[in-house]
Parts: structure tokens; sequence; C-alpha cells
């Protein structure tokens, strides 16, 4: 993603959380909504493909109904074996696509991730179906 | 005959209920004897996918209030769930470090 896309958005998603905040959709709001998401410090962004970010993000969306499901199985059936596995990741060094990772890891309740390796995948702990 | 605001008041009741559920289940074994990363797994049941029921079934009952709502549930379910993964990482003797940059 060029850099300056990365910039728009993170000045969009800062106007939009100040709008919802606020709700009020003003003039004078807008501007100062924007004059803050302009003011507040930038993150130290990398260059990242687009289209990794927005299969992240769609993944994520994905992932909800898949959490409410492993939900109802951890409540219809006792989870009780515990497990360390690798899952593979994209190996991008951007911030942006290592947080999508941990989080889509971590939604899901029977998965949270313990950290990255430094060939880009993620130690998980995983809860499984029996005793311990 | 089921009118919809009737139908709408069902629901929402029907998603508190959960929510509800979802809490209390998800709380309870923190109680018990399990390990401090098991506890951690149904604890994001009721923190994240509990929370959320309970927000959704608000949102529903108070439609003029969708953009404070609507910002409760992003950061419950956003800060939940990295908080459940801060702990878990905290909970390491030695964290697996392939930092970022």
């Amino acid at each position: 993603m060029k850099l300056w896309v990365f910039w728009l958005l993170t000045i969009g998603f800062r106007l939009g959380i100040w709008l919802l905040l606020t709700s009020d959709t003003s003039q004078f709001n807008l501007f100062v909504g924007l004059l803050l998401a302009v003011a507040l410090p930038r993150s130290r962004a990398i260059a990242v493909a687009p289209g990794l970010v927005l299969g992240l993000v769609w993944k994520v969306i994905m992932a909800l109904p898949e959490a409410y499901g492993e939900a109802i199985q951890m409540l219809s059936r006792h989870h009780g074996r515990e497990r360390l596995a690798i899952v593979p990741g994209s190996g991008s060094r951007s911030s942006l696509v290592v947080f999508l990772e941990v989080f889509l890891i971590t939604l899901t309740p029977l998965t949270i991730a313990l950290g990255r390796l430094p060939d880009g995948s993620y130690q998980v702990h995983r809860l499984e179906r029996g005793n311990p | 005959m089921i009118t919809l605001p009737t139908l709408v008041t069902l629901i929402s009741d029907l998603l508190l209920l959960f929510g509800l559920v979802f809490w209390l289940w998800g709380t309870w074994p923190l109680l018990g004897r399990a390990s401090y990363l098991a506890k951690l797994h149904s604890l994001s049941i009721s923190d994240t996918l509990g929370s959320a029921l309970i927000v959704v079934g608000l949102l529903l009952k108070l439609p003029r209030e969708w953009p404070l709502l609507s910002l409760a549930l992003l950061s419950l379910v956003v800060w939940n769930t990295l908080f459940g993964y801060v702990l878990a990482v905290c909970s390491l003797s030695r964290p697996a470090t392939g930092r970022p940059e």
C-alpha cells in the first residue's frame, strides 16, 4: 500500500472515531475532527500490499460467526486439552498486518496467539475437545 | 399477530439474555483449577462475544444511540481481544520474539 493511501486511511479512521464519539456532523465539528486527526502523531508505517490488508480485514469479518460457533462448541462440549501449535503468517513486517493477524487468531475463543516467531509464523495456544 | 416492534423487542431481549449467559459461563471457570491460559480462552467468550451480543441487543433497543453504541462495540471487540493476547504473552516466561518493525 502506498504510504499516502495508508495515511489517508488513518485520517479517515480517526475522523470516523471522532464523529462517532461526538455524534455531531456539523461543519465546525468536522473541521475540529479533521484538525485533530492530522495533528495526532503519525505511526511509522511501512509499505504493504493493499490486497493483503483487505484480505485480512475480510477474514476478520468472516471470523466473527466462526468465533460464535466455537463459543457454542465450548459451551456444549468440555474442551480441556491444551496444545501449542504454530500457525503460518504472511511474513509481512508491517505492524498493521501483524496486528490483524494476531487479532484474527485471538478473536476465536479456541485459539490465542502467544507471539510471533522470527520466520513470521505465530505461536498459538489451542484448546481442544477432551480431558487434559 | 406479531408486529415489527414486538419482534425487535423479542430479538433484543434474546440477545441480552444470550450475552448474559456467555458472560456467566465464561467467567465461572475463573474460580476453577484450569490453567491460566485455559481460563483466558473461556474469558474471551464472555468478554468479547458476550459483551458484543449485549451491545447489539442494546443497539436494537436504543437505535438513536447508535454512534456511541457502535463505538462501544468496536472498542469492546478490539480491546478485549488484544487484552487477551497481551495477558497471554505476559504469562510466558520467555515470549517468542519476532517483533514487527
